[in-house]
């Protein structure tokens, strides 16, 4: 498309009765704290997200040093295994719900608006809201470690009866999940209505980017699949105070049937967790290969194919309870169906590259680290979709393999590759680019020493979530672990360069790249404090 | 697409998006807690 700089001034038009129309009047940011506090400005609250995120990235992953540091070598080191299970536990539950959920949250915030040409989400103050429910909720969340019995250390999962045998964490942690979970309700409700209601004459739905497509997607399937996942643990909360059995055997209740419904919530989650990812690599590949996405109307139909089948697959998480045959088909091969509308979009990445001019900038290469190694994270969720296969895979190293493929070189790696992408529309500067080389291949190198061994060691039968295992795993572990520290080390130096960045560097053009697609790369960088105040017509 | 042009949007449009948002808002909101309490319900009775 060809775009031209979008023109603020627009002499003799009266701004008036447009402010008061909207939610916000027409001037900068507040000065100090409290512009970061009452802000309703999509951007400012984007920023907050994303740099929230960015904290917890190394809150999480300072648990995940500590769980690799006691599995380097065989036998107990450092740690015991009651407060190894709270790490695992809780550098799950603190990736998923505070890191790379609210890093997602944070893209939608800046990118959605810029995206369709609206001067701000269509509920702003409810959009500050969802973004400071989220520190409280993790410090709660937290805060369980340091509480008489220590966190919660029954798995992310939180099935019972182990679940309910946590200490005094336990309604601390249940209303954390909580409290996350009306952040994430709520600013999914906030995404939806403004993809809807807030689009510039001529957005068609047809013509939104696809990082918009996925995002509306990921936002119906959160507000389909949360609520599943509050209810189950609303539940857990009564069995365990208020005297309901819901999931207690003794009083006719069914621990299996807690499996069943947080699977329901666990798998559209997955999606949610990609299908922003899956966003971001749409908007990257095409500008670096220098030609239009290869078919954006498939793109947009797999999206929505991929987030109905992440609706009747979840038992594939549990072939080992004890299921139907019929059951187990059914979830077998609804499961592998998911891998055609995948594949569609892997085709169409591929296809976008083919005979483009291709440039290989940093948002580029994490773009192909994710392509590459997505694949292998959905090649394994292949193996583990044979339920007779799966059998054998269930809860050992292969599993952790798998899913880490998928949202670290996954999920990660694309968040990652969209903060390089739009770092400089966000600052107004370009970030050095050979020091995100450098962030790149570390990462790339040390993501697979660290994850592909466990293949190997799930492979060989070593069961997932222990703290000791057999002598015969001891080198595998070592290379993981070797891997992992390297890989934590390398984030330490993206930390860096987004703070140089923000500090100051090369002035950032408004494309930015060379003839970027899409209504963000109209506005100056860094992007106005307001923008589309009049909105753009797009045709 | 497209080539970004202007148009000045009338007050008047401006308030019954942002009144449709609301709107869609509340009702996203209420299927919402409908799936919430549902699926305890659906529990409940299943037990």
């Amino acid at each position: 498309m060809s775009t031209t700089n979008h023109d603020h001034s627009h002499a003799g038009h009266d701004h008036g009765d447009h402010a008061h129309a909207g939610h916000d009047d027409h001037h900068g940011p507040a000065r100090g704290l409290t512009r970061w506090i009452f802000t309703t400005n999509h951007k400012d609250i984007g920023t907050l997200y994303l740099l929230f995120a960015l904290v917890m990235l190394f809150v999480g992953g300072a648990m995940a040093m500590v769980i690799r540091l006691e599995l380097f070598q065989p036998g107990l080191q450092f740690v015991n295994p009651d407060f190894f299970n709270q790490m695992t536990t809780m550098h799950a539950l603190i990736m998923i719900f505070g890191m790379i959920m609210p890093a997602f949250v944070g893209f939608a915030n800046w990118m959605i608006p810029l995206m369709i040409g609206a001067p701000d989400m269509a509920l702003p103050r409810l959009n500050n809201w969802s973004f400071w429910i989220l520190p409280f909720a993790s410090s709660i969340l937290v805060s369980t470690l340091f509480m008489d019995g220590g966190g919660p250390a029954g798995g992310w999962t939180l099935y019972p009866p182990l679940s309910l045998q946590a200490g005094n964490s336990f309604p601390f942690t249940i209303f954390a999940v909580h409290l996350l979970g009306m952040s994430s309700i709520l600013g999914s409700i906030n995404i939806i209505v403004t993809i809807m209601n807030m689009r510039a004459p001529g957005m068609t739905l047809l013509k939104m980017p696809l990082f918009v497509w996925t995002w509306l997607i990921t936002a119906y399937l959160l507000i389909a699949a949360m609520p599943v996942l509050a209810g189950g643990v609303t539940m857990l909360l009564t069995d365990q105070f208020f005297g309901t059995t819901f999931f207690q055997a003794a009083g006719g209740g069914d621990p299996v049937l807690f499996q069943h419904i947080f699977w329901f919530f666990g798998h559209p989650e997955v999606y949610i967790i990609i299908l922003p990812a899956f966003g971001i690599v749409s908007q990257i590949i095409p500008t670096f290969s220098r030609k239009p996405l290869f078919g954006y109307a498939a793109m947009v139909y797999a999206t929505a194919s991929i987030g109905f089948l992440s609706f009747i697959v979840w038992a594939h998480h549990m072939f080992t309870v004890g299921m139907p045959l019929a059951g187990e088909m059914f979830f077998m091969l609804s499961t592998m169906l998911i891998a055609i509308p995948t594949a569609v979009k892997v085709f169409n990445w591929t296809a976008t590259m083919w005979r483009g001019s291709l440039t290989f900038e940093t948002p580029m290469l994490f773009s192909l680290a994710f392509l590459f190694l997505f694949t292998i994270g959905g090649f394994s969720g292949l193996m583990l979709a044979i339920a007779p296969a799966d059998f054998q895979y269930h809860d050992t190293y292969f599993v952790v393999a798998h899913f880490h493929y998928v949202l670290v070189p996954g999920a990660l790696f694309a968040a990652i590759a969209g903060a390089y992408f739009w770092l400089p529309k966000w600052t107004g500067h370009m970030y050095d680019e050979r020091l995100g080389k450098i962030h790149f291949w570390l990462s790339a190198i040390s993501v697979n020493v660290t994850f592909f061994p466990q293949h190997f060691l799930g492979l060989a039968g070593m069961p997932r979530r222990i703290p000791d295992y057999a002598t015969q795993f001891a080198d595998w572990n070592m290379v993981s672990s070797i891997g992992s520290f390297g890989f934590g080390l390398s984030q330490l130096l993206f930390a860096y360069i987004v703070i140089k960045t923000i500090r100051g560097g090369r002035a950032a053009t408004a494309q930015v790249w060379d003839q970027p697609e899409g209504l963000e790369w109209t506005v100056p960088s860094p992007a106005p404090y307001h923008t589309f105040d009049e909105a753009p017509v797009v045709k | 697409m497209t080539q970004p042009a202007h148009s000045d949007v009338d007050p008047v449009v401006i308030a019954e998006q942002r009144r449709q948002a609301r709107r869609t808002a509340l009702l996203l909101g209420i299927i919402a807690m409908c799936v919430y309490l549902g699926f305890i319900v659906a529990t409940g009775l299943r037990n």
